[in-house]
Order: structure tokens, then sequence, then C-alpha cells
């Protein structure tokens, strides 16, 4: 049923060498990356460059992870081993789920979709290149920060997911832990960095006539994936940063001596943790649902049902989180609350594995290495969700949990459901991302090695956790029968890890020895990055593609046809800008062009910011406080050097000139949809932090007879209310200053914000006075530690905000706000209102609730 | 050929509307419920017992029928939305090419599916209650 129409030399004229800096050609002048000295590599932002960067880090902290696991393995192939003493098994247990879970998996699907998204939606570049460099040297420098812990002998022990009281300050003092935290909170940031470029990227940032609806399954899973991530990620750093308040500022978040609780650690980590499986299952759903077709030959079945199956699964998996606490005591309908929503998030993923079922049943199947990774998938993955229905049942799981057999289920889902996938990712992408085509005889080999070794390692290990044998023990004891699943079980692993040799040996083999060059198209692929060079020229298409198709490149016969005004846009687009990165910006259901901006290029700041944030991390780890200070600092400078304007291009003149011939806007001072969207995401974030923190809070009052409690006084409220009304007030002084920049009164609109920032100053002096007669300090107990951090919280919202204000009054003051071109304003001033909104939430909650509740 | 459909009179916000109110009834309805039972069982809220019931279980009942009528209505507005569309007379399957063509078809035919599968979802977790005591 596939043709291979569309794909005539009228695509594309004939092509510089990719990346090829001193190329004539202007526009390949314009994308090219910057040259090989230590400064260009550092100030790389392609979404090429980074995301492959990203995807070769995240493997080697696969492998590494891998050597923890057959280690782990070595220790339990027989009964009372003295391979590895406890403490060493502890660290390798923590270290492998720790590195799979966020150096691996997460990372390796934010880079290929940073990698792979502007090709498969059609357009040049991602719209923060720059925020993408960033996550990609916090998360290098965090999982080498993590790693450094062996070079302290500082190796995290307490699990993946550090339960206190154990990882706490009590019984885990010195500085494994705080590695554990620190240096996996800054590759947190960098995930939901990522996110925020996702979501704005597929929301808006696809060829004309891709609407939602003829959106690659691709798009869809990220999209969903990178909510997932905003909404997951957080509670892991609030609840992360509550537990180093704890360990290193003495604070009472988790000990139960002090009105805390250590069931709260457990509510905020798995309210992350349960969505971070799906947050890797959603995206290898989406490459699977590539890959099918292709090698069925027919389209997808069932596009819609699985674009809800997507969002369906999106929405459930946050509410499985207790799945993990069934045996913490919890009530009986609170469980079942959480047992239903375990069962029923299969339907979705029973309903795309139909999908697939169908679109394969219905085609003519190529039997090439990334299908049968993809057949491997269905397999291990289908498996793996029958013992996720057994382990969502209250009782099953009663007699399971901490058990082998949960770490059997689990692994079938993750290996099955994530790795096979990735694996067969990698085999079909490749020859797009660098222009080899992985050899097949090879990538049989990985695929048999890997599949069986999987399944002789972890199939049994459901037998052996029935039989009795718990999680995290560095050994066992000898004739209770395990003896024999755990020998079988470290054979299975090593055949497991020839596989993955298999595939590196490919890899090196493919990439050094001269193979040859894969054409464009060599799966015969229906998505547009098909329609690219392997490997793409910078700017991805010269000519944006014009689509009309869920798969542009089987059922279009040409690419770059449309509304004769579409068309004439593109053909401007490809000819001209040439002296500054133009992307486009389209609606979001329908995917018509909006706008035209610049994108930014090689820059290093991303890099230096970066630098800042690991300072600050990495000190804290030491408690080492001045180095800390230093870190802001350079992070600050970071953070305004990236934000500093560049000059403008063209003039406004010519703007507008264009604006009148296309119909539609440019803004090279940065786009305002992008700007508002990321703007928008960021205050997202801040509220989904507030609401953890909140979450804390009441569950903190629920669980203490008083409050507050030792007796310490209710406090005291003028003071409070007084801030939150100069702070409404400063909110309204900021919707009057944008209101001034709109008719382009600019003298009206510095006054403006300079009187936002004294009103912002005078709230905080006030809130700051009042802190400053309190009686308690934030080690007196779990409601002084809140007291202090949730309004710490808000003063640092707050000095993010009079920050921004002052950026804005000095740049005001070198003339850059026009009525035209204001976005700085506007989006600031939505910072202010959110900045008020979260100002009145927070001090109304700390001052009023001991007088309700 | 063309590129999309002349617009139609759907207010592109009715359309987001409609395809979340499904998933978030769910998450309000889940917030709520859990967050209710939790309070029963530790303070002792709602726990009187009436028609061989605890009261909180009466209250998670009750939420269920709202939020289950809530996101069936969501569908049933959706699925209002796909017939009155323009983009409808232009053919009656569902077949995959014509949802390909008609975005905001696409938007209330995805509506119209969560919406389904969520009130399943308040339906079978709402039944518990009628059977375990809460805590």
């Amino acid at each position: 049923m596939a043709t291979t129409t569309g794909r005539v030399e009228d695509l594309h004229p004939p092509r510089p060498a990719p990346r090829d800096y001193d190329s004539p050609d202007p526009l390949e002048r314009q994308w090219a990356d910057p040259p090989r000295t230590l400064l260009g590599i550092l100030s790389a932002v392609q979404n090429g460059a980074v995301g492959g960067r990203i995807m070769t880090t995240a493997f080697i902290f696969f492998l590494l992870g891998g050597v923890n696991a057959l280690l782990m393995r070595a220790q339990l192939t027989v009964a009372e081993n003295t391979l590895l003493g406890p403490q060493t098994y502890n660290g390798l247990f923590t270290m492998h789920g720790s590195t799979m879970m966020y150096l691996f998996a997460v990372p390796m699907l934010e880079g290929f979709a940073i990698m792979l998204l502007p090709f498969v939606l059609g357009n040049r570049e991602m719209p923060f290149p720059r925020l993408g460099a960033f996550s990609y040297y916090v998360f290098v420098m965090g999982g080498i920060l993590f790693y450094a812990s062996f070079l302290f002998d500082a190796v995290p022990d307490a699990g993946w997911f550090a339960y206190p009281p154990l990882s706490g300050p009590e019984f885990s003092p010195g500085l494994p832990i705080d590695f554990w935290v620190l240096a996996l909170g800054v590759a947190e940031v960098a995930a939901i960095a990522a996110g925020v470029e996702i979501i704005i990227a597929i929301l808006r940032m696809r060829a004309p006539g891709m609407s939602l609806g003829r959106m690659p399954l691709y798009a869809w899973a990220m999209l969903v994936t990178a909510f997932m991530i905003l909404f997951g990620f957080t509670p892991l750093i609030v609840a992360s940063l509550l537990l180093e308040l704890d360990r290193n500022l003495g604070m009472q978040f988790y000990d139960p001596t002090a009105g805390g609780s250590p069931i709260l650690w457990q509510h905020l980590f798995w309210i992350f943790g349960h969505p971070e499986v799906y947050i890797q299952f959603i995206p290898a759903t989406g490459m699977v649902s590539m890959i099918v077709p292709v090698f069925s030959r027919r389209p997808i079945a069932g596009y819609t049902w699985i674009v809800m199956a997507i969002v369906t699964t999106g929405f459930i998996s946050f509410g499985l989180w207790a799945h993990h606490m069934f045996t913490v005591g919890l009530p009986q309908v609170g469980m079942t609350f959480f047992a239903a929503a375990s069962t029923v998030i299969a339907i979705p993923a029973g309903i795309q594995i139909f999908a697939w079922l169908a679109t394969v049943w219905g085609g003519r199947p190529v039997w090439k290495t990334p299908f049968l990774f993809v057949l491997g998938f269905f397999f291990i993955f289908i498996l793996g969700g029958l013992t996720g229905v057994m382990v969502a049942s209250v009782p099953f799981d009663w007699q399971v949990h901490d058990s082998f057999f949960v770490v059997a289920h689990f692994h079938y889902v993750l290996i099955g459901g994530v790795t096979f996938p990735i694996f067969a990712a990698l085999y079909y992408w490749m020859p797009k991302f660098s222009g080899k085509l992985l050899d097949e005889k090879l990538g049989k080999w990985h695929f048999w090695l890997t599949f069986i070794g999987f399944n002789v390692a972890f199939f049994p290990m459901h037998i052996v956790g029935l039989l009795g044998m718990p999680r995290r023990v560095y050994t066992y004891q000898a004739g209770l029968g395990w003896d024999i699943y755990n020998i079988i079980s470290t054979i299975g692993a090593f055949i497991f890890a020839a596989g993955i040799l298999v595939f590196v040996w490919n890899f090196i083999a493919t990439h050094f020895n001269g193979s040859r060059q894969a054409s464009d198209n060599p799966w015969d692929g229906d998505t547009l990055e098909w329609a690219t060079s392997s490997p793409p020229i910078n700017y991805g298409f010269r000519r944006l593609p014009i689509v009309h198709s869920r798969h542009p490149l089987w059922e279009q016969k040409k690419l770059f046809e449309g509304e004769e005004r579409t068309e004439k846009l593109v053909e401007a687009l490809a000819k001209w800008p040439t002296k500054w990165r133009a992307a486009l910006i389209s609606t979001t259901i329908e995917g018509q062009p909006e706008e035209v901006f610049r994108v930014s290029g090689p820059s290093i700041w991303p890099f230096i910011t970066a630098v800042g944030v690991i300072i600050i991390f990495g000190a804290e780890i030491f408690t080492a406080r001045l180095i800390v200070g230093l870190g802001v600092l350079v992070t600050i400078v970071g953070i305004i050097g990236w934000n500093w304007p560049d000059p403008a291009p063209i003039t406004e003149a010519e703007e507008e000139a264009f604006e009148q011939e296309h119909g539609i806007p440019v803004r090279t001072g940065g786009s305002r949809a992008v700007t508002r969207g990321g703007m928008m995401l960021a205050i997202l974030i801040i509220w989904i932090a507030l609401a953890c923190f909140l979450f804390g809070y009441f569950y903190t009052r629920l669980e203490n007879t008083t409050w507050p409690m030792d007796n310490l006084p209710v406090p005291n409220w003028p003071l409070a209310l007084l801030s939150i009304v100069i702070m409404l007030a400063a909110a309204g002084a900021s919707y009057w200053t944008l209101s001034r920049i709109r008719q382009g009164q600019r003298r009206l609109m510095q006054s403006g914000l300079a009187g936002v920032f004294v009103l912002g100053l005078i709230a905080l002096g006030v809130q700051l006075y009042d802190y400053s007669q309190l009686t308690f300090d934030w080690q007196t107990n779990a409601y002084g530690s809140y007291f202090y951090t949730l309004g710490g919280f808000a003063f640092v919202i707050l000095l993010g905000g009079l920050i921004m204000n002052g950026v804005l009054l000095f740049w005001s003051s070198r003339g850059l706000y026009t009525a035209r071109r204001h976005t700085g304003v506007e989006v600031v001033t939505l910072y202010w209102y959110s900045l008020a909104a979260l100002w009145m939430v927070t001090f109304a909650t700390l001052y009023g609730i001991p007088y309700v509740l | 050929m063309t590129t999309v459909p002349p617009a139609d009179t759907t207010d592109t916000r009715y359309l987001w509307l409609a395809a979340l109110a499904g998933p978030v009834a769910w998450s309000i309805y889940f917030i709520l419920g859990y967050s209710l039972t939790e309070f029963s069982c530790t303070l002792g809220i709602l726990s009187s017992r009436v028609l061989g019931l605890t009261l909180v279980s009466i209250v998670i009942i009750v939420l269920t029928l709202l939020a289950l009528a809530g996101t069936i209505y969501a569908g049933w507005w959706a699925y209002r939305l796909w017939r009155a569309s323009p983009e409808h007379e232009l053919g009656d399957s569902l077949e995959p090419a014509s949802l390909a063509d008609r975005p905001r078809l696409f938007m209330v035919f995805t509506a119209i599916g969560l919406s389904a599968i969520f009130s399943l979802l308040i339906l079978l977790t709402g039944i518990p209650a009628l059977v375990l005591r809460p805590c």
C-alpha cells in the first residue's frame, strides 16, 4: 500500500555537506554549528548537537547502571556469597536504580525528542535551543557529580527512593544521601527544562497544515510526556528539598518526633515515582507507533484511539502512586482509589496494543531489527502488564510487596516497555541522525541475545519472589529453594549484557569502519524527518513542507504545494532571511502559520548558568555555604547574560513589510507565542511546587493533634495582611505598566516598573520584619519548618520578580521597549500576577489556617 | 488541494474544554475523594454510620455520581458539537482519513472517547465505597 511518491529530486536542491561552516550558501552558514574550538563546542545549541550529546551521555549511564546490576547478580548467584558485603550491595542497588531511572531513561528519551521533533514536525529548530543546551550541561554535570560519590567513598545506599528516616540526618549522617539528593536534583532540573521546550515545540512549531489530528503519534506521546514531566518532577524536587533541609539545616519535615511525617516523603516521592515510569513508557509507545506502520507497510490503525489512550494514560498515571504504599497502613477506601486506577490504566495500554497488532495483522511485515525489537517489546511488556494488574490488587500486593515478584514485574515493563523500544528507535533513526545504517546481522544477534537473556534473567524472579525471596538483600540462606532460580537469573543477566555489548560493537564498527552512507529514507518511512538528508542539514528543511495528511511521504505527491499564500510564505522563508535564524510558529489546533520569529543561535550562557547551578548543588553537599553563594551569583549572571537582548537584525519597517506581504508578523526580538508559552509554563511549575508544599503542610497538620504544636502561639496576622495588600497593589501597578507601553508611553512605563519594584521591596520588608519577631525558628518543630520554608519559597519567587523588573528597567532605559515590541514587559507582568496570587495564598495559609483548622 | 477546511463557528476554547472535561473531572473527584477519606480516618469526621454505610462513604458515592454526571455530560455535549459542526456535513464516517482532514472533529471525537473511559474509571473507583469500610 505504501508508495514512494513525493520523493522526487525537486524536493531538495543540491545540498552542501552537513555542518559546513564555510559554506558559500548564506542559509547554511547562518545555521552552521560553531567552529570546533572549546568555546565553540560549549556554545552549540542546535537540536542535532544537543540531542546527540544527551543521548550519548544517557547511553553511557545505561552501561554504568548495567555494570552495577551485573555486580549485584554476581553476588546473588549463590546463597551466602561473600563476593560483596552488605554495604557495597546497598550502594549498588541504589546506584543501579537511580542511574537507570534518573540518568538513563528520561534523558535518553528527552534527547531523542530534542534531536527528532523539529524534523518530525517539519520545522527547523526547537523553540529554546539554549534551554536544551542548559539541560544537557546540567544533566551531564549532575550525573558526574553523582558518580563522584564513589571517589569520596560516599556512595548513596538508601535505595533509589531514599525513604526517611533511613535517609534522614539521624540514620544517614554524612555525605552519601546528600550526593543522592543534590546530584540527582540537578538532573531533575534538566528534565523539567527539556520538558518546557518540548511542550512549546509540539503545540506551536509545526509545519503548515499539520493540525493536531495530523501530527505524528510520536509528537502526541512527547506532548503528554512533557506535561507529565512538569507535574511529576516538581513534587520530587520539593520532596528532595525538604529532605535536604532536614539533613543540612535541621528542619523537621520528616521527623515524627517533631511533628513531621516520613509517610509524607512516600506520598511526595511516589506522586513523582509512578508518573516517572509512564514518563518513560509513553515516549516509547510513541516510537513504537512510528515504527510499526513503516515495518507493516501500512498506516497505523486507530490513530484517534491511540491519541485518546495516550492522553488517558497520562492523566490516570497520576492516580496510581499509593499502590507503592499499600503496606503502609492507608485507609481501605483510600487504597481502592488507587487500585481502581491501577487496574483501569491497563485499558488504554491495551487499546494501543490492539491498534498496533491490527496494523501488523493488516500489513506486510518487514523483519528488520527495529521491528524485531518492537515484537520483543510486545511480548515482554504484555507479560509485565499482566503482572501489573496482579499487583494492582491490594490483597495480592500485600503478599508480594518487597519480594522479587515486584522486581520481575517492573523489569518486564521497563526493559520490555522502554528499553526495547529505545533500541528499536536507535536502529530505526540512527541512519537519519548519523547517516549510517547499523549492521543488520549484528542487530539480530543483539536482539536475540537481549531477548533470551532478559527472559532467562527475569522470569525466574516471579517464582523466587512468590517463594518468598525479599528484595534488596545482599544474600540469602541456602536450602530455601531459591538457589536454582538465582543461578539461572545470573546466567540470563550475563547473556543480556552480551547482547548490549554486541550493540556497542555494532555502533562502533558502523561509525568508524567507513560503512556506506544511508539514503534519505532507507526504511521508506511516511513522516517528515525522512524528507531530510541523512544526516539532516542544520536547518532541517530549506523550504518548510506543507502537510495535508498524517503520512506525508506516502500520501502526498508534493511536499511543498498548498494554498497559494502558504506556498509563497515557505518560499520566502527559504530565501530570506539569511542573516538570522528564522523559524515558524503555527496555531495550536490547525497548524496554520502564525508568526515568524528568531530562534537563538550559539551561546556560552547556558554553559555558564549550568556551571553556576552545579556549584550551588555540589557545594551544598559539602555544606560549603560561601561557595553556594558564589554559585548563586554565577547563576544569576548567567541568566542575565542569557536573556541579554541581541540587537535587532532588521528594522521594524522591514518587519512590517514582511507582514504586509505575507499576513503574519515577524518578531526578531523573540516570538511572542514562545515567550508567553515559556513564562506560562514556568508559572505552572511554580504553582505545582506550591501545591506540593501546601500538600505537605496540610498533611502534616492532619498528623498532629494541635496546630501550632508544642503550645506555640497562633501567628499575628496584621502585618501579613499588609504585605498581601501591598503585593496586590504591585500586581495592579504591573498591569498599569503594561497598559502604558501598549500605548507607547515609555516614560510612564518606566515609572511603573520602578513602582512595582519598590512595592515588592516594601512587601518583602514588611514580611521579613514579621518573621524576625517570631518566637520559634525552622528547627523547633515541623510547624516551624513549614512556616519558614513556605515563606522562604514566596521570598525566592519575589526575588525572581524583583530581578526581572530590575533587568526590564535597565533595558527600558536603553529604549528597548516600544508599543510594537514589548513582549518582555508582558511576560514579567504575568509573572507578577502569579506572584501576587502566590503571596496571598501562601501567607493566608500560614497566618490563617492555625485559626481555622 | 486544500490544506484545511474553512473554519467553523466552534470556538476552540469549547473544543479544549470538551476534551479535557472528563480527565479534569476525574482528577478533582480523585483528589477530593482521597483527601476526604484520609481526613475522615485520621480526624474521625464523617464517621457516623447511616443506612449501614459510613457517612464518608456516602459522601464519596455522591461525589462519584456528580463526577460521573459531569463527565457523561461533557461527552454528550461533545457529541452535540460534532453534529452541529459544519465539518460533519463533509461525511459521516469515522475513517481515519476523514478525521485527519477535520481537525475540530478530531478534537470532538477525542473528547467523546475520553469522556467514556473516564466515566468508566469514576464508576469503578466509587463502587468499593459501597462495599468496604472506609478505614
